[in-house]
């Protein structure tokens, strides 16, 4: 009976972000008028798809005990390219395949950043925050003004919705969450996300196992690139339109949203799933400051002062409850 | 007062010399056990002012446990502590520290990025009024010191820049003057040194210890350097101080017969050697001809058969593990010499390569190289090999992986108290390395490189693991298993190549095997 509470226990404390996604949604729901209501609770997972992309690249990137910082600038720089080869370069390729284009940009930022850590081993923070820099200096030069008018492709993955009742819901909401499952199919079921969480525990003991590492990292900065800029087709679906500063300052949040999901900073834990609730926690508390009319200038300080609640809350549980546990 | 140690020399009856002999640290009695297993019992020694006391013995033989119970991060089952004529009832490495015992462990980790004067003073920087460190006086003070040793580098050199051997001497500078110890254990603190710096080491110590009447305390796995260095040398065997004496007392030879028990072999072992004939198949499987390591190894010459396990007996340092981190991979471009697969030549690159020659190698780091830590016990005994269980989709095909994980479990007798779903931590020292065994067994290896298999493996599961390994492993693939310990070595192998200063030196058949022999072989006795 007391292996079995604590095997519970354990359950409760290795989701623990999705206690707190609840224990935010119950508290916003009864302090705050119009909180509870369907459309809220459509667009606040509508709302927080692309940054969740993002938290997806840098949740693999943090299992495999490498960091990419330049996700936010693949976020704009990718679409970017996507739709300028398509509209001024190459006006001839139907619209549609800018998406495609956007994709492969993300993947091959991600194959440099990939290369540079991996063949000239430079540490990963260093590198990516160096294309970090790169890249939205390049998205500044290459759209001094936004591009408003993108392919309709775009609005439909990032923006259309579907009727279900009376609501209108988005297909982002789907197609990010599915991505997600996928993620962590891979993860737990392929060779590549097996190796993947194995080099990100321990490196070493990887390589003198025959895992192929260097393989392995470079595979994970082309996944998180690519994740990165589907998380930008997202963005500009739902908004419309291009914009240089697309993202610009996200990466913090992203690391955040990461982190909140409990994968670890130090490589090989963690659950790609708990990572969704991550950047959906960080939506939800940006909601409720909105819906709770705080001065606009605080909203920054509060959500920061969430998150370190969020974490001094996991913590200290973690804590104690383990120290009860191995008592 | 204990009457069965006839062997005992001067141990139990204090010594006032008129010379002014002194004793400065008692060790009266001591007993240690673990969950009913006695590993040290009733030792009683005397460390005088002005002597370099060496400790001797096996592997398990109990040094370890004596040194950490005698500089306090271990507490004795029973007996007392005399630190200079007052009894310690609870000693800590704290306590330690202030009664001046200083031990210098046999690995440090080394702050890199400290230059060699602050890791001097680390903790009791020369102050000036107000509190700031003295950087100057520091500087000073170093190089004093530094001087006083003859080692010529400015203090201001980074410890990451110097060789291993200059570390290991500031460690030891650090304990003579900073610390001021009084009664320093060196815990084979020369096991890693070249022999020039040794006795360069030797010689400063032996000084040190004749003009500022201190005491050392020395453990080693060098014969010949104890007898050179000590004054008095103490042999433990199987937790039992067998005697102390005095060198000039000694000779090599007896000395090497009473850490092993005798020139005899023991009957248990002749009874296995019939257990122990099997047939060799294809027995140039793996060869490797005249392959050389900068200072490591040299000209090293053999060759194992499927079905045969040859062990590789050697000090720490003999060049055993640079060897089979070489033919593992680990070593690339480092080694010149060939290396056959059957009638193919192989380079080692690196490890994954050598895994699809069929060439797999067993790390003795288990913790820090070969463990996966986050994981849970399935993924850590799977390892590389999710490969092999995936389907056409290429998706692991879980029922498949556990059927696997459960007949390597009871093939290895595995204890898994929380399933195989559990953490890898949750399982003891013994069991992760089974753990480790049986992933090396997922791979279909013809060759299998084993590193200091049974270390820090429990009693019980050694032998069982090590019957493994001859009986089930042995039958579909080349073993060559290197160990210090050379029991372990006889109870496994059909052939021992004993390896010294990385030369391999002496080979023994099943039928010759002798452990005084093969440990004087490994003492490089009658060499040179």
């Amino acid at each position: 009976m007391r292996i079995l509470n604590g095997h519970h226990i354990k359950l409760v404390l290795d989701n623990f972000i999705w206690v707190l996604i609840a224990f935010f949604l119950v508290l916003a729901s009864v302090a705050i008028d119009g909180f509870f209501t369907v459309e809220n609770f459509i667009n606040m997972p509508f709302h927080s798809a692309s940054l969740s992309m993002m938290i997806l690249g840098m949740g693999f990137c943090l299992l495999s005990d490498k960091m990419d910082l330049s996700l936010e600038s693949t976020y704009a720089v990718a679409p970017a390219i996507g739709v300028l080869l398509v509209t001024r370069w190459f006006p001839d390729i139907p619209g549609n395949f800018a998406v495609l284009f956007t994709i492969i940009t993300g993947a091959i930022i991600g194959l440099i950043n990939g290369l540079l850590v991996v063949k000239l081993r430079i540490n990963s923070f260093l590198a990516t925050l160096a294309m970090l820099i790169v890249l939205r200096g390049s998205v500044e030069y290459l759209l001094p003004v936004g591009i408003f008018k993108v392919p309709s492709l775009f609005g439909t993955l990032g923006a259309d919705t579907f009727l279900l009742g009376d609501f209108e819901i988005p297909y982002t909401i789907f197609i990010y969450i599915t991505i997600f499952f996928i993620a962590s199919f891979i993860l737990r079921n392929t060779v590549f996300g097996k190796d993947l969480v194995a080099v990100g525990s321990n490196a070493t003991a990887a390589f003198i196992a025959g895992i192929r590492v260097d393989r392995v990292h470079i595979l994970v900065f082309v996944v998180s690139g690519m994740c990165a800029a589907f998380g930008g087709v997202l963005a500009v679906g739902k908004m419309g339109s291009v914009m240089n500063q697309l993202g610009n300052g996200d990466i913090l949040f992203v690391f955040a949203g990461t982190v909140l999901g409990g994968i670890s900073l130090s490589g090989g834990k963690g659950k790609i799933m708990n990572a969704l609730g991550g950047g959906l926690l960080l939506t939800i508390i940006t909601t409720i400051l909105n819906y709770s009319e705080v001065s606009p200038y605080l909203i920054k300080a509060i959500q920061g002062l969430t998150l370190l609640v969020a974490m001094i809350l996991n913590n200290v549980i973690e804590i104690f409850v383990r120290s009860r546990l191995s008592r | 007062m204990n009457t069965l140690a006839v062997d005992r020399v001067n141990a139990d009856t204090p010594v006032s010399d008129p010379a002014g002999i002194k004793t400065a640290y008692r060790v009266h009695g001591v007993g240690k056990s673990y969950s009913g297993t006695e590993v040290l019992s009733d030792i009683s020694l005397d460390f005088l002012t002005g002597e370099i006391h060496g400790i001797i013995g096996k592997n398990g033989a109990g040094k370890s446990t004596l040194v950490d119970i005698m500089h306090g991060s271990d507490t004795p089952s029973g007996g007392t502590l005399t630190v200079f004529d007052e009894t310690v009832t609870k000693l800590t490495p704290t306590l330690a520290h202030e009664k001046k015992i200083v031990l210098v462990p046999q690995k440090t980790n080394y702050a890199k990025d400290l230059t060699i004067s602050e890791s001097l003073y680390i903790g009791s920087y020369p102050k000036r009024f107000l509190g700031y460190v003295s950087n100057r006086k520091m500087m000073l003070l170093s190089r004093k010191l530094l001087q006083k040793v003859g080692l010529k580098d400015e203090p201001s050199t980074k410890i990451g820049d110097l060789s291993l051997e200059k570390r290991r001497l500031i460690e030891v500078v650090k304990a003579l003057w900073c610390f001021n110890a009084k009664v320093l254990i060196l815990d084979e603190t020369t096991a890693a040194l070249g022999i020039k710096f040794r006795n360069k080491l030797f010689e400063l110590l032996k000084k040190v210890v004749a003009e500022e009447k201190r005491t050392i305390i020395f453990i080693s796995h060098r014969l010949d350097e104890m007898m050179e260095f000590c004054d008095r040398i103490s042999v433990l065997r199987d937790g039992r101080l067998i005697k102390t004496a005095s060198t000039y007392d000694l000779d090599i030879e007896d000395l090497a017969g009473l850490i092993t028990g005798g020139r005899k072999n023991c009957k248990s072992f002749d009874q296995k050697a019939i257990y122990h004939s099997k047939t060799i198949t294809q027995p140039h499987l793996f060869r490797i001809a005249n392959l050389s390591c900068q200072g490591a190894f040299s000209d090293v010459s053999l060759e194992v058969g499927i079905g045969e396990v040859v062990g590789l007996a050697g000090m720490v340092g003999s060049g055993y593990s640079d060897l089979l981190r070489y033919l593992g991979g680990l070593l690339p471009n480092q080694g010149t010499g060939e290396v056959w697969m059957g009638d193919k030549t192989v380079i080692p690159h690196n490890p994954a390569f050598m895994k699809e020659q069929g060439v797999g190698y067993l790390t003795n780091k288990r913790e820090e190289e070969a463990l996966f830590h986050d994981l849970s016990i399935t993924d850590n005994l799977i390892g590389s090999n999710f490969k092999k269980y995936i389907s056409r989709l290429g998706l692991v095909r879980y029922a498949k992986v556990n059927q696997s994980v459960c007949q390597t479990q009871q093939i290895l007798e595995i204890k898994m108290p929380f399933g195989s779903d559990a953490m890898i931590d949750s399982l003891s020292g013994g069991n992760k390395q089974k753990v480790l065994v049986g992933r090396l067994l997922g791979c279909d290896l013809r060759v299998l490189l084993l590193d200091e298999v049974a270390e820090g493996v429990d009693i019980g599961a050694r032998r069982k693991l090590l019957d493994f390994i001859r009986d089930k492993v042995s039958k579909k693939a080349a073993v060559l298993m290197a160990s210090n310990v050379v029991m372990d070595l006889m109870d496994v192998c059909d052939r021992i190549l004993v390896i010294y200063q990385g030369y391999i030196i002496k080979a023994f058949n099943r039928s010759d095997f002798n452990e005084h022999e093969i440990y004087s072989a490994v003492q490089g006795l009658g060499v040179n």
